[in-house]
């Protein structure tokens, strides 16, 4: 799963809408595409991205964004260092946990297991 | 089936169906094997070929994808498959999700990626977001118990007119796709397509005024025979 998936994700609960994001990601086990920089595709992800999160995971994979990344949008350098994170660099094995209630999600090759247990559906209805 | 070309402005186009020799017939008891249904799927994706790459999806999802089979031929025919375009697929069986990685490995696309989960549960931050929706639903009717039997039955048991699994996803499918989307659906005349259109019409899917673009695609699963296959604007 590419950093631009895991960042768009959010908690499966319904009672962590809104706040079950960014997810807290470990990974224990990662990948590095050489794809070659796509200019527009980048740019049209921009709007959809969760900063916190992209700040948050782009040293795991050292990779300097710099600390002002509102002002670099126009920045070649920067968006092909970002392309690199979200686009080239894969999560095969790891987990997310959620900012929210800290439920945890397991990633195995690759597919983070996002389904809630039936006990877990029954309880985040009723709440 | 067509010979897998199509004429469109930019000449003949041609998309190879994704190589599937990494399955046996043993695997394809855990998920579902691309069948009659799948073919209808990818032959309607071929005919809109011209238009889907002009639209230029940046985001497509599978809902449901099983094998991997329609998804990694989308990624086919929207080719090259360089990092311009986001592929996504879940599916609630993790068989068939892993399955779907593997078909993606195998065909060697790496902007495919596969979440384990039941429709869009946990992408809700993309909704608006997906430029073209793919839904092969367990359209077969049956009791209501088996659709939560899980495994492969997820794939085909439907329950009542084969519609449970389907009315759960069509009140969502407005907030899904985004203004330019395209939304492919799978139906047998049991499952009341007439039905199905007319709710999508009281969902605001105004085809004069090209909001969305819907595609309907008739089969009838009793005999197979294509009953339709029209595209409303
Ligand atoms: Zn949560």
């Amino acid at each position: 799963m590419k950093i631009l998936t895991y960042n768009m994700m959010s908690c499966s609960k319904k009672q962590c809408v809104g706040k079950g994001h960014p997810l807290k990601l470990d990974c224990t086990e990662s990948q590095t595409l050489t794809q070659d920089f796509q200019l527009e595709f980048i740019k049209n992800m921009i709007p959809r991205l969760d900063w916190d999160g992209i700040r948050a995971v782009a040293p795991m994979f050292n990779i300097n964004l710099g600390d002002n990344i509102e002002g670099q949008l126009e920045n070649e350098e920067f968006l092909k260092n970002l392309f690199k994170l979200v686009v080239n660099t894969k999560i095969i094995k790891g987990k997310l946990t959620c900012p929210s209630c800290n439920r945890e999600y397991f990633i195995e090759n690759g597919i983070p297991n996002m389904l809630l247990r039936e006990d877990e559906i029954y309880q985040d209805i009723k709440e | 089936m067509s010979d897998n070309t199509v004429k469109t402005k930019d000449g003949l186009m041609k998309a190879e169906e994704p190589l599937m020799d990494h399955f046996t017939s043993k695997d394809y008891k855990d998920f579902y094997e691309p069948a009659q249904d799948s073919y209808l799927f990818i032959d309607s994706l071929l005919n809109d070929a011209s238009s889907l790459k002009s639209m230029n999806p940046y985001i497509c999802l599978e809902i449901g994808s099983g094998s991997g089979f329609v998804i990694n031929y989308l990624a086919k025919l929207l080719g090259p498959n360089n990092g311009s375009r986001l592929f996504l697929a879940t599916d609630i069986n993790p068989k068939a999700a892993l399955a779907t990685v593997k078909t993606a490995q195998r065909n060697s696309h790496e902007n495919l990626d596969v979440i384990n989960t039941s429709f869009i549960q946990s992408l809700e931050r993309l909704k608006g977001h997906f430029d073209v929706v793919l839904f092969n639903p367990p359209y077969v009717p049956t009791e209501s118990e088996e659709i939560k039997l899980g495994g492969i039955a997820a794939s085909w048991a439907g329950g009542i007119d084969g519609r449970e699994v389907i009315d759960k996803l069509l009140p969502q499918i407005p907030h899904i796709l985004s203004g330019k989307g395209f939304f492919y659906m799978v139906l047998v005349q049991e499952n009341k397509p007439k039905n199905v259109i007319s709710i999508m019409d009281t969902y605001g899917f105004n085809y004069k005024v090209n909001i969305s673009n819907f595609l309907l695609i008739n089969l009838n699963a009793k005999n197979n025979n294509i009953l339709s296959s029209s595209v409303l604007y």
